[in-house]
Order: C-alpha cells, then sequence, then structure tokens
C-alpha cells in the first residue's frame, strides 16, 4: 500500500492477526477490504520493484518474451537479481532502496532498448506503439504530470513510449 | 554567471546549461585537474564472514588441524594444495598464490585475529556495525568513510568518494557527496537523444522521490562524461566477477587524476556454512577471485602503488571447529589485508591468541587481539594525513600503532 501505511490500520491488521491467531489470509482481507487501501493517499504509493517494472512494461507494450541473460542482467543491475537475494530478510521493500542513479539509469536503458527492440528475447510490434494518447490511458490515464505531458508533446510515438516507461509515473503502482 | 565560468564551459564545448542547472560541478571537475597526485584508501568488503582461518593458515598450531578434519588445508611442502609458507608460523591459502609476490616484495601485510569487537553473529548487525564505525551502535548516521570524507583536503572532486556497485554502501552514505556506478562505460544513456527531455521530466517532476533520485543521476553522468576523456583504458587482466570489475575501474580513476581519495569495492559469497572445501573447493573459488583481483589491481597500478593503501575486511570470522556440514558458522577474528606501495608488508601483525578450547572467544571461535578500526585508523592517519581521527571513530582510542605503514 505504501512505505509508511496509516498506523491506525497497522494496529488493526495486527489485532486482525492476534484474534485470528496469525491466519495471513484473514490479515489480508482485512487490509485489502479497509477504507484506507482504496484512499487516494495510497494510489501510487509504492514505487515498483524492478521485476514488477520489467514484467508490467513488457505487458503495457504487449511483448512477446522470452527469459534471456540480458533480461535477467537487466534485473541485476536495477536491483534485484532473480532469484539470488542476498540477505535471508529478501529484497527491500521500501522506495529509497530501488532509486540509486545507477539503478534508475538501467530502467531508463531498459524502456529505450524494449521499445526499439534491442533487448534480447522481448519483441514488441510496432502497432503497440504506433499511438502515444492510447498508451497514456493505458499506463497512466490520470496521473500525467504537466512535464511528462509537454515531453511527450514533443517527441515521436516511438520514443513518447520509451519515455513513458522511463517516466516517474511508470515507477509507481 | 562570470565570465571565465562562460569561457572554460564554451572551451569545453558543453551543452549542460540547457536546463538552467548550476554548473557547480565542473568548476569544480576544473579544480581537481589541477590537482597533483593525491593518496587513494580503497577498501574491499567482503560480506558474509570469510573465514580467516582458512585463508592465512596457522599451521604450526596444531589445533588447528584438530579441529578442522575435513577442511583443514595441508601445511607448506613441496607438491599441490599445501599451503604456502609465510613465516614459518603462518602460511597462506594455495588460491591466494598471486599474492605471495606482493608479501615478499613488502607491499602486503597480514593482520590475524582482527576484526569488529562486537559480538553478534548477525551479518546484518555485523555489517552495519563495521560499516557504520562505531560496533555496538546502530544509530550512527552514516559510514566511517564518508565521515573521513568530511575533512576537506587540497582536492575537492566530485570524485572524492566513489563505490562500485548499483547502491552507495552503508560505510560511504552520509553527508560528503559520494558517486555509486557499476561501470564507468555503462554509465550513460543508451539512446542518447532521450536525455534531455528524460532530465526535463525528472527535474520538473512532482514526485519528490523521483525529483531527487533523477537529478542525482543527471548530475553525476555529467559529472562522469566532463572527466571521461582523461580515464585511461585498462590492460590489465581482472578475474570475473564484481571485485575485478570494481578494482579495475578504481585503477582507471586513480590513474586519471579526477580527485579520487575514497573508494569501496565489495566481494560477496563468505558464508561458507556447508562444504566449505579445504585446499580447494567453495572457499579457494572465493579466494581466487580475491587474490588474483588483488594483484591485478597492483600490478595495474604500477608506480602509483606508492599513493593507495587497499584494506580488506569481513564483518566477523568463522567458528574454529568445523560444523557436521563440513563448513564452519559465524564467528569472531578474521585475518585483514592491507596492500600499498608504502605498506610495511612481508609480515604478519597481530597477537596470536591461540586455538586451545579454553582462549576460544565464547568458547568457540579465534579471539580478536586487533579492532580492525586500529588497522583502519593508522591508515587514516599515515597515509591520508586524516587529522581527526575521532570523528570517523568516535569514543574509539586505539591502543596502539601497529606500524604497518611506513
Amino acid at each position: 500500500m505504501s512505505d509508511q501505511p496509516p498506523a491506525a490500520l497497522v494496529n488493526r491488521a495486527a489485532e486482525a492477526f492476534r484474534r485470528s491467531d496469525g491466519d495471513i489470509r484473514t490479515v489480508v482481507r482485512m487490509i485489502v477490504e479497509s477504507p484506507e487501501f482504496s484512499s487516494p493517499e495510497v494510489y501510487q504509493a509504492k514505487v515498483k520493484k524492478p521485476l514488477e517494472f520489467a514484467a508490467s512494461a513488457l505487458r503495457v507494450t504487449n511483448a512477446e518474451t522470452k527469459v534471456t541473460l540480458q533480461l535477467l542482467r537487466y534485473l541485476g543491475r536495477m536491483g534485484e537479481p532473480l532469484f539470488l537475494a542476498q540477505p535471508p530478510t529478501g529484497y527491500p521493500d521500501v522506495g529509497a532502496s530501488w532509486i540509486s542513479p545507477d539503478m534508475l539509469l538501467t530502467r531508463m536503458n531498459f524502456a529505450a532498448d524494449l521499445v526499439s527492440n534491442r533487448l534480447d528475447g522481448a519483441r514488441v510490434q510496432p502497432s503497440a506503439l504506433g499511438d502515444t494518447q492510447a498508451f497514456i490511458r493505458l499506463i497512466a490515464p490520470d496521473s500525467l504530470s504537466a512535464a511528462t505531458r509537454q515531453a511527450l508533446a514533443e517527441t515521436d510515438d516511438r520514443q513518447a513510449a520509451a519515455l513513458l516507461l522511463a517516466a516517474p509515473e511508470f515507477q509507481r503502482r | 554567471m562570470d565570465g571565465s565560468r562562460r569561457s572554460f564551459l564554451k572551451s569545453a564545448g558543453m551543452g549542460v546549461l540547457a536546463f538552467g542547472l548550476p554548473p557547480t560541478f565542473l568548476v569544480r571537475a576544473a579544480g581537481a585537474e589541477q590537482e597533483g597526485r593525491g593518496k587513494v584508501l580503497v577498501v574491499v568488503f567482503q560480506r558474509g564472514g570469510m573465514d580467516g582461518l582458512n585463508v592465512v593458515i596457522p599451521f604450526k598450531d596444531r589445533a588447528y588441524y584438530a579441529l578442522r578434519p575435513s577442511i583443514a588445508v595441508a601445511e607448506p611442502a613441496s607438491g599441490e594444495q599445501r599451503a604456502i609458507d609465510l613465516d614459518g608460523f603462518y602460511a597462506l591459502h594455495p588460491a591466494l598464490a598471486g599474492l605471495k609476490s606482493i608479501y615478499d616484495k613488502k607491499q602486503l601485510a597480514i593482520i590475524h585475529a582482527a576484526g569488529s569487537p562486537d559480538n553478534s553473529r548477525s551479518h546484518f548487525d555485523s555489517q552495519d556495525y563495521m560499516e557504520l564505525g562505531t560496533p555496538g551502535i546502530k544509530s550512527t548516521p552514516d559510514g566511517w568513510l564518508n565521515r573521513c570524507l568530511g575533512e576537506k583536503r587540497s582536492v575537492d572532486s566530485p570524485f572524492r568518494g566513489l563505490a562500485v556497485g548499483p547502491q552507495t554502501p552503508r560505510m560511504l552514505a552520509g553527508a560528503a557527496p559520494t558517486l555509486s556506478i557499476s561501470s564507468i562505460e555503462e554509465f550513460r544513456l543508451r539512446n542518447a537523444a532521450m536525455a534531455p527531455a528524460l532530465h526535463k521530466l525528472y527535474a520538473s517532476s512532482t514526485d519528490p522521490l523521483f525529483r531527487r533520485g533523477g537529478n542525482s543521476l543527471f548530475d553525476a553522468m555529467e559529472k562522469l562524461r566532463a572527466i571521461e576523456a582523461k580515464i585511461p583504458p585498462s590492460t590489465a587482466s581482472y578475474p570475473v566477477g564484481r571485485l575485478g570489475v570494481g578494482l579495475k575501474q578504481i585503477a582507471r580513476l586513480i590513474k586519471a587524476d579526477v580527485g579520487l581519495e575514497i573508494a569501496f569495492a565489495e566481494i560477496e559469497g563468505w558464508d561458507t556454512h556447508v562444504a566449505e572445501g579445504g585446499a580447494t573447493g567453495q572457499l579457494a573459488n572465493r579466494l581466487k577471485e580475491l587474490g588474483d583481483g588483488l594483484a591485478a589491481f597492483y600490478q595495474d597500478l604500477g608506480d602509483r602503488i606508492e599513493d593507495v593503501v587497499l584494506v580488506t575486511m569481513s564483518e566477523f570470522g568463522r567458528t574454529a571447529r568445523e560444523n557436521g556440514n563440513r563448513g564452519t558458522d559465524h564467528g569472531h577474528g578474521n585475518v585483514m589485508f592491507v596492500l600499498g606501495g608504502r605498506v610495511r608488508g612481508g609480515k604478519v601483525y597481530g597477537r596470536w591468541p591461540g586455538l586451545a578450547p579454553e582462549v576460544l572467544y565464547e568458547g568457540r571461535d579465534l579471539d580478536l587481539t586487533t579492532d580492525y578500526r586500529t588497522v583502519c585508523a593508522e591508515v587514516l592517519a599515515r597515509h591520508m594525513a586524516q587529522r581527526e581521527l575521532s570523528k570517523v571513530f568516535p569514543s574509539f582510542r586505539a591502543p596502539s600503532s601497529l606500524g604497518i605503514l611506513v
């Protein structure tokens, strides 16, 4: 939901955990059905992890995808080498952990390689990127900033798709 | 904007003013260019807890062989897969053969039974303590390498502090600006045409997290491009892996004289609980990468090694006794290497605490006789001319100088 979920909800979730004797299904249900869960404050409050970012970029471009070494390398450079989390506590779950300059650059390069069909294992049909407005509706119908809209207006459709995938708006979920 | 700055930008032929960002980094980079060869400290962190007892082997302490029936490294003698004698008591793991000639040239010193004094056996806590420079205290806001940078030296360069890797390690994180990059060559947008639009879009984003992230990124890319022409290619052959990549880039930046003072590289995979191996195997493979990496770095630097000291450390050592899985568990005292031109090497430093049951730390580990901060403080004071060590290692006073530097 958020890197800083509301304290009241955390307390209710803890209470649900205790009351149900640790039943995770009960806890998740309680969270999902809470008013906080669908409140505007938590809309796109989380930064996509690298795998979420890569998967959502591949899906939104309708790319035919095979897992290749290059794809795995990209995930590693974004900070999430697949199934290779070093600490036993797993990958970090707060946004700031995923946007060092090097990781952010890697996301941008992933987006550029993907739309120009230079990403080994992924093939994007030109038709998927043909219409920038349709692409915007798909990605971020109501959260595109003025800056992003202006940047998009100054570029061609293919580059617009890369910009959209590399833009801050697409890094959140 | 004054005339000299304008003319510098013009002569450098750079269009970085496109978004009205102040080009302070160029002024700083230009200043760094006039400076000569500065001193450099390189820290190599071995994450996971290296088994120091199988790295620099105390082969004359007979308890060693009794404690490690299946993973001990055979004492020095002629033949393959034997430890390499250093001084008649200690011997080097055979996978570290690449370091022996540097040891013989007296430019590699070894400190045994060294490390962080806190008794935590958690990787996280122990790494944090070692990186923060305050064993036992988690709330320290910055890493000790960053605090080193708090002291101004003659050169003010955006490359004073650098980590090779995708993220800033805790040891280097803090108020003083630093850079973290995986690769000099690849630290650029693959589609350069997108740069202006992306820069603008991040700079004017209403999302503070990404606005800051984007600004740091574009700032770092500009800094790197501004000095790129000075960075020589590398001809040395480094081992494959993250450490080799890291040391190679650090060596290039040292040779480029861009004002690098503090560099950080790391190597993972030391957590050998299961099937650690002896002269060959899991640990030996890590040591091969470490030894070959350090040797390549030493050779690559040539006479620049005179200005460089490299220190290795790991969050803790491992149990003296091997476990039921032919491995070792989290322990205490460990081994540190100090390599450099001004190192008084060819010697194993530190008091040997022994391996008899009654002298083992908490009844199971090699005890600690040298605090890692003693080693680091000495390097900082003598090599880096650090004046205020109490800011780097608060409330720590080194018992006495080891004499590891000329």
